[in-house]
């Protein structure tokens, strides 16, 4: 019996919090279903600008470098809000979300793309590969609020952690970042372009009560264990696949001819 | 005991995913990339040979097999040994080194000799061929592991470093690290995602990168690769979270390139042993300069 809880905690502690999910393999899976749906000129402008590499291969770049001198700016850009301080202005007015404040900006500056230097069209590629599938990550919005503990089989694990790594690890254990579109992407063109439809604010506000179900299925006492998982994993299965469309759109919207 | 026996199964499954080491990992990624530039031809010949298993099903092959007694040399084809003029201290002039680890780094040997013996693999019996097969490719690709490369006029230290991230007190190793955190920790990919990410160079490009003889190409690797013992151990060896990451950032896509280089070498030999109608690579001597 104490081998079997020896070999269970070596288990968990070894393999659970591996950064596996929404962070570089989420990210990988979501920019991988948006390339499916780019059009064909979208494909081929953006590779122009991104040393014909795929979109994949960045979709993790923001993260990698946002301690990087020049893009310490960017280390906000991931979430809604820092602290629930930065809802508000000095005036007391409501402020828009940093992530979707960031996208709809880059979104208005790429509409000019031709007469950008190449380098500020590379980056701002790689930076809305990057948040388009962070703001439809549940902890991503209301982020000050997802900042608590849970107990999950014994362990405490931050719920912004859990949502990050393990929900989508824990549930899709044998799928690489490639299998996501051959498992995940199989809406009807009209429901894609239902889907696409909207702004980013009605994304953003989507995702929002996505993060409302996911905390909701957390019982009062915050301890969870396996079924958790079950509880939740459509709700992250369909953000993932939602941002891919979504981040698809976006970068049809700017490349396409 | 039920509620302790699933997640142990759970958890047990999430350590072994994590747990793929490197080699396995970017050597099945490399061999996907060569396997996607073999000719149809040599793609043939070679599955013939393998019993219809595709090249990257044996991509570690030769890790799995050194075990045996019979297989024994290949212990030694891992790694490759420069003097400070940059000529590969082969056969019995490595074995002669004191260092250890340069004594047995035997590699081109290796390559070598399974070079020979597919130009020569009439006289070889299916197995055997198939044996050198999976030689040539997994050796050719550990010769572009920079960690993989020695240098006499370096310190055994000096090669193998141990270094320290935040929080981990544990000691990592350098050459370890080479092996598997260089490309893993930034994208984990699986083998057909390699191919999707890196094999995207045009035939121009290709072209370029693997003209020249084998031993041009370890030659010059080792003049490409002496800087990750010396101006990349700069940066220290004690590094917080962020200052690893920073680091990592100027590692990664330089060891990425070195895995697809790899990919498009090992299909070019290949594709010189199979196809006919191919470009032989030579193992040694001089190439001849490029057609203007």
């Amino acid at each position: 019996m104490k081998k079997a809880l020896l070999l269970l905690m070596v288990c968990l502690t070894a393999g659970v919090p591996k950064a596996w999910a929404w962070d570089s393999r989420g990210h990988s899976a979501i920019a991988y279903i948006a390339e499916r749906h780019l059009t064909p000129s979208a494909k081929a402008n953006i590779a122009k600008y991104i040393d014909n590499k795929s979109i994949v291969y960045y979709a993790s770049w923001m993260d990698h470098n946002r301690a990087c001198k020049g893009y310490e700016m960017t280390n906000d850009w991931h979430v809604d809000y820092w602290t629930d301080k930065l809802r508000h202005d000095a005036d007391g007015n409501p402020m828009p979300p940093v992530v979707t404040r960031e996208i709809k900006r880059i979104v208005e500056e790429m509409k000019d793309y031709k007469n950008l230097s190449d380098s500020t069209v590379n980056v701002n590629i790689k930076y809305l590969t990057h948040m388009v599938g962070d703001m439809h990550c549940p902890v991503h919005v209301d982020f000050p609020q997802s900042r608590f503990k849970v107990m999950l089989n014994g362990k405490k694990y931050s719920f912004h952690k859990l949502w990050d790594c393990n929900v989508v690890a824990a549930k899709h254990p044998g799928w690489a970042s490639i299998s996501f579109p051959d498992m995940l992407d199989n809406k009807s063109e009209e429901e894609i372009a239902r889907i696409q439809q909207g702004t980013q604010d009605d994304w953003y506000a989507e995702t929002v009560d996505a993060a409302r179900r996911a905390k909701e299925a957390i019982p009062e006492d915050k301890v969870i264990d396996y079924r958790y998982y079950n509880d939740v994993i459509d709700i992250a299965d369909s953000q993932i696949l939602n941002a891919g469309y979504r981040l698809a759109a976006v970068l049809n919207a700017i490349f396409s001819e | 005991m039920k509620k302790i026996f699933f997640p142990t199964i759970v958890a047990a499954l999430l350590l072994v995913q994590s747990a793929s080491a490197w080699n396995g990992q970017v050597h099945s990624g490399i061999t996907a990339i060569a396997e996607a530039n073999l000719t149809p031809t040599a793609k043939a010949e070679i599955e013939r040979y393998l019993g219809g298993r595709p090249l990257t099903y044996y991509a570690s092959w030769m890790d799995d097999i050194s075990v045996y007694p019979e297989y024994e040399a290949c212990k030694e084809w891992h790694e490759i040994a420069f003097n400070p003029k940059y000529k590969i201290l082969a056969g019995k002039r490595a074995a002669k080194s004191d260092d250890k680890r340069i004594s047995k780094a035997k590699a081109f040997d290796g390559l070598k000799a399974a070079v020979r013996a597919l130009e020569n693999r009439k006289s070889l019996s299916d197995s055997e061929v198939a044996d050198n097969i999976r030689f040539l490719t997994y050796i050719l690709a550990d010769l572009h592991c920079p960690g993989h490369y020695l240098y006499t006029d370096l310190t055994p230290e000096r090669q193998n470093p141990k270094f320290y991230r935040d929080k981990s007190r544990k000691a990592q190793e350098f050459r370890n690290f080479w092996e598997g955190a260089a490309i893993t920790q930034t994208h984990n990919w699986r083998a057909n995602e390699f191919v999707h990410q890196l094999n995207r160079k045009g035939a121009e490009e290709i072209e370029a990168l693997t003209s020249g003889t084998m031993a041009e190409w370890v030659t010059a690797n080792a003049r490409n690769y002496r800087f990750v013992y010396t101006s990349l151990l700069n940066d220290g060896n004690r590094f917080s979270n962020t200052k690893y990451r920073l680091w990592l950032n100027k590692i990664y896509p330089f060891a990425e390139e070195q895995a697809a280089i790899a990919g498009y070498r090992i299909a070019k030999v290949l594709n010189g042993l199979f196809d006919g109608g191919a470009e032989k690579v030579a193992v040694t001597g001089k190439s001849k300069p490029a057609k203007k």
